[in-house]
């Protein structure tokens, strides 16, 4: 019951984490790598299909780099994006504040 | 041979149309070899290392849901109160009616009681299955080709709220409930001393007189039983119990009424013939059959309009009992 709470406040935050983390071009498996050494513990199958959704949205767009032995799809936060996340982060400041207002009222 | 990246792909890419296939394809593998290299540069055998990366990712069908953005369930939640709420009005409604139909037709097509029930029965449960598939089916499809629809949950205003039920029985519901059954009995009694048909100045009862030597006094006794249940409602109320006794006593009465009826031993032979209307057994046919219908008709809807207290009783918030009979002497009176 506590994981299912806990999933349900990452699920949340996963997407505002992708648009900050990908204002630097990246692709799938590093992403993956950079989020869950930040802390965010997404899973690949929830991670990829998210891509190719804030793609289809707008807010990411891809390249394909054939640069190396391995092609490999980069994704970067477009202007759109980069305005929805700054929209993200302040909302998200705005509710950590509340809640340790919250908590701090709470003590006598 | 094909590895197990390659299975899995190939499992994973099957849902997935054409247009997007490549372009996925391309990505998925990229991403699972760099995954299986991940692994093995921190000391895992390929093998071990592929296996992992696979077993990360999960059922490749599940994957491809998400790839396509498929919504995985049948009825979803803003239409899910709709389907349910139509799926039981039209079973509640619709079956019994088709029930009692069926009954008649076969009644008046004189089978006997067990195919005229076990037809019913049928016939009725053909119905339902019909109707809960076709229900389904078209929320189904509103659910998927019709996303943005969301039935009567947007127009709900307090307004809509029903009225609390009283769980007592109204004074006149009381006395109903009470006057049948003894109208009854005196009629059961009555119909066998005094008839409208008379044979040669010698009075002819309506019902078979063989059956006094168990049914009619097993009815006599479902009736008093009736009355007794009518004075224990009125005293406690509406609750499961007192509901599943009503709908035993209501199926105790019908359904051997309707199988001597369907057996063509309720009436009397005698009388059928002395009423001179015409073909004594298309005579007999058209009485049993209205008789069946009535007392099936009743029954049903007494068993469902029963049940429905009862259920809607459940749900009330829970308020203290005050018992019709108990005095109020614990309460002070306030002086004027």
């Amino acid at each position: 019951m506590l994981a299912t709470h806990r999933q349900e406040l990452r699920r949340g935050t996963v997407v505002v984490a992708c648009l900050t983390v990908l204002r630097t071009p990246g692709y799938g498996y590093a992403l993956l790598e950079a989020l869950d050494a930040a802390g965010f513990g997404v899973e690949a199958n929830t991670l990829y299909p998210l891509l190719r959704r804030l793609e289809a949205q707008g807010l990411l767009t891809s390249d394909w780099n054939t640069e190396e032995a391995r092609p490999r799809k980069f994704y970067r936060t477009t202007a759109h994006g980069e305005a929805v996340a700054a929209t993200l982060r302040e909302d998200w400041a705005g509710l950590n504040a509340a809640i340790t207002e919250l908590d701090r009222g709470g003590r006598p | 041979m094909n590895t197990l990246t390659d299975r899995y792909i190939a499992a994973a890419l099957r849902p997935i149309p054409e247009r997007q296939r490549a372009d996925i394809e391309r990505e998925l593998r990229a991403s699972v070899e760099d995954a299986v290299e991940a692994r093995v540069a921190a000391g895992a055998s390929t093998a071990a290392a592929e296996e992992a990366a696979v077993r990360e990712l999960g059922d490749p069908e599940r994957l491809a849901a998400r790839y396509l953005d498929r919504p995985r369930y049948l009825i979803g939640p803003a239409v899910y109160r709709d389907w349910a709420r139509l799926l039981r009005v039209l079973l509640t409604t619709v079956v019994p009616i088709v029930a009692v139909v069926a009954v008649a037709v076969r009644t008046a097509t004189g089978d006997g009681a067990g195919d005229v029930i076990l037809g019913a029965a049928s016939t009725a449960l053909v119905v339902a299955l019909q109707l809960c598939f076709w229900t389904t089916l078209a929320f189904a499809a509103v659910e998927r080709w019709a996303p943005g629809w969301r039935g009567t949950a947007a127009e709900w205003t307090p307004a809509d709220l029903p009225e609390i039920e009283q769980s007592r029985v109204a004074a006149g519901e009381l006395l109903l409930w009470v006057t049948m059954p003894v109208l009854g009995i005196v009629g059961l009694i009555w119909q066998q001393r005094l008839t409208l048909v008379l044979d040669d100045g010698e009075a002819v009862p309506l019902l078979r007189p063989e059956n006094w030597s168990f049914w009619w006094p097993y009815l006599m006794v479902v009736m008093v039983l009736s009355v007794a249940l009518a004075l224990w409602v009125w005293r406690v109320g509406w609750t499961v119990a007192t509901a599943g006794v009503k709908v035993a006593l209501t199926l105790a009465f019908a359904v051997p009424a309707v199988w001597l009826l369907t057996e063509g031993r309720a009436f009397n032979p005698r009388i059928f013939d002395l009423l001179d209307l015409g073909s004594a057994d298309r005579v007999e046919s058209v009485v049993t059959t209205v008789a069946v219908v009535a007392v099936m008709a009743a029954a049903v809807g007494d068993v469902i309009d029963t049940v429905r207290r009862a259920f809607r009783q459940r749900r009330l918030p829970c308020r203290p009992a005050v018992s019709p009979w108990a005095r109020s002497s614990s309460t002070p009176r306030r002086e004027s």
